[in-house]
C-alpha cells in the first residue's frame, strides 16, 4: 500500500477539496483526516461508526497544595507561563514536560493523564475512514496525528493507496502527517505568501526525506507566481503535478456539500484526475528506478 | 515582527512566547493566528482584548467557526466576525452568527479582481478607497468593543 500525505503550509489553499474529490475518483483506498484542529472531511463522508475512542495524548503536571512551600521554582522553569502566581497549573497552557516535576524541591509536582480529544474510524461508501476532534484547546495536535493514522492502518484490508490530508502548517501535526508517507503533495497558491508557505512546507518534506510533488491550484489568477513556482520546483526537484484552474463553482458545490465530481464541473475533474494519474506515474518511475539499482 | 520555525522543528509555543515579551503596550498590537485550535492559538490569543474570527461560508467554514467560538469563549475574550468570501447563495454564516448573537464586523465579497490582487501582494486597501473605509470603520468598531 502507498500512503499519499497532502499538505499545504497554509490553511484555505484547497487541499481538502483535492482530497475529497479524490475520495470519489480514486478506488481501493482507505482515508485519513490529520486536521484534528478543525477538520473537516467527515462532513462529506457520512458513514457507519466503526470504532470511537477517547484520547488521552497529554499529561499535566498538578501541584499537591498540602506539600507546595511556594517556593517559586516550578514558575522560574515553564516555558509555557502554565503556572500562575499562587501555585495553579493553568490546564490550556500546561504542556505536561514535567520540567517543574524535576525542579520542583519537595516533590509535590506529578504528571497526570488527560484526555485531549476523540479519535473515530468509519466505514464510508468511499472506503474506511479515520478521524479525530481535538478538544478545545488542547494540546497534542501531533500525537493525535498520529494516533489517527494508527488507527487507520489498524484497518488495512487489501487496499492499494492511503489517502491523508494533512494538518496546514509546518509544526508537529504537520510532521506526523508525514511520517512514513511515501509521498507528499504540497497544495499552493500563486500568491506571494502561498510560494513562501510552499517552500517551507517543501522544506519539512525534503528534511524528513520523503518525496514531494506540488500541484497549484487557482494557477490562474496569477501566471507571473505559477511560473515562479514553477520554477523554483523544477530547479529543485519538486514535480509539479497538477495545475488547477480557479473555478467559483468548486465553492458554490461546497456549499452544498458536493464535491466538484459531484457537480460535474468537468474540467476541474480532469485537472484532478490528471494530477493523480501523474503522481502514479511518479511513483511507478521511482519503484523501477530502485529496482533497477538493486 | 515575525517568528520562524526551524524547518523540521516541531515546538513552536516558544517562539511564541519570544515575540510576546517583545510587543509593545503603548501601541495597538495586530497578531496574525496561526489556524486551529491548539496549543498555538490558545498561546496567541491569551492576553489579547479582542478577536477577529475571520470565516468563510462554506459548511467547513462554519464548522471551523464554531470550533473557534467555543475557544475565544472558553477563553472569554471578545470578539466578532468577518466573513471572506462572501456570497448571495450562502448565508450560514450570518444565520449561525445571528442565532448566536454574534457581530458580523465586515463581509469581503468573493470576487476575482480581489484574488488576482492579493495574489500580486496588492490589498483591497491599498487599490481602493472604499476598502480603506471599511477597515477603518473596522477598526474604529472594534477598538470601542476591545475597550468596553
Amino acid at each position: 500500500m502507498k500512503q499519499i500525505v497532502f499538505i499545504s503550509g497554509k490553511g484555505g489553499t484547497g487541499k481538502s477539496t483535492v482530497v475529497a474529490s479524490l475520495s470519489l475518483l480514486v478506488k481501493n483506498k482507505i482515508m485519513a483526516d490529520c486536521d484534528v484542529d478543525a477538520p473537516n472531511l467527515h462532513l462529506l463522508l457520512n458513514g457507519k461508526r466503526l470504532q470511537q475512542d477517547d484520547y488521552f495524548g497529554a499529561e499535566q503536571a498538578v501541584i499537591d497544595s498540602a506539600i507546595c512551600i511556594s517556593c517559586g521554582r516550578c514558575r522560574q522553569v515553564c516555558r509555557f507561563d502554565a503556572i500562575s502566581e499562587d501555585f495553579q497549573v493553568l490546564p490550556m497552557k500546561c504542556e505536561g514536560c514535567g520540567a517543574c516535576v524535576l525542579a520542583c524541591p519537595v516533590s509535590a509536582i506529578s504528571l497526570a493523564d488527560v484526555k485531549t480529544g476523540e479519535t473515530f474510524v468509519d466505514s464510508t461508501e468511499r472506503g474506511t475512514f479515520s478521524h479525530a476532534l481535538l478538544d478545545i484547546g488542547a494540546e497534542g495536535s501531533g500525537k493525535l496525528v498520529t494516533e489517527v493514522k494508527e488507527n487507520l492502518f489498524g484497518h488495512i484490508n487489501g487496499e492499494e493507496w492511503a489517502i491523508i490530508d494533512g494538518s496546514p502548517g509546518i509544526g508537529c501535526s504537520v510532521i506526523a502527517s508525514m511520517t512514513g508517507a511515501d509521498a507528499v503533495v504540497a497544495v499552493c497558491e500563486p500568491t506571494k505568501s502561498g510560494q513562501s508557505d510552499m517552500e517551507r512546507v517543501l522544506g519539512v518534506a525534503r528534511h524528513f526525506g520523503i518525496p514531494a510533488f506540488v500541484c497549484i491550484n487557482k494557477y490562474d489568477l496569477n501566471l507571473k507566481i505559477t511560473a515562479a513556482i514553477e520554477h523554483y520546483c523544477e530547479k529543485n526537484g519538486f514535480p509539479v503535478i497538477g495545475k488547477i484552474s480557479f473555478e467559483p463553482e468548486i465553492v458554490k458545490a461546497l456549499q452544498r456539500l458536493k464535491t466538484p465530481v459531484e457537480a460535474q464541473i468537468d474540467n476541474i475533474v480532469r485537472e484532478i484526475e490528471r494530477l493523480w494519474n501523474r503522481l502514479k506515474a511518479e511513483l511507478g518511475a521511482r519503484d523501477e528506478f530502485k529496482e533497477v539499482m538493486k | 515582527m515575525q517568528g520562524k520555525l526551524n524547518i523540521g522543528e516541531p515546538i513552536t509555543i516558544p517562539i511564541l512566547h519570544k515575540l510576546k515579551e517583545r510587543m509593545r503596550d503603548d501601541v495597538p498590537v495586530i497578531l496574525d493566528c496561526s489556524p486551529g485550535a491548539s496549543c498555538t492559538v490558545v498561546q496567541t490569543v491569551d492576553g489579547c482584548d479582542y478577536c477577529i474570527l475571520v470565516t468563510e461560508p462554506t459548511p467547513f467554514g462554519l464548522h471551523d467557526l464554531k470550533i473557534a467560538v467555543s475557544l475565544v469563549r472558553k477563553m472569554e475574550i471578545p470578539f466578532g466576525v468577518v466573513v471572506n468570501k462572501a456570497m448571495h447563495e450562502d448565508r450560514s454564516i450570518q444565520e449561525y452568527c445571528k442565532l448566536e448573537g454574534i457581530e458580523i464586523l465586515m463581509e469581503i465579497p468573493y470576487m476575482r479582481k480581489i484574488a488576482e490582487s492579493y495574489s500580486n501582494g496588492k490589498l483591497p486597501v491599498q487599490t481602493d478607497k472604499d476598502w480603506e473605509d471599511k477597515f477603518v470603520q473596522l477598526y474604529d468598531r472594534i477598538k470601542g468593543s476591545a475597550a468596553s
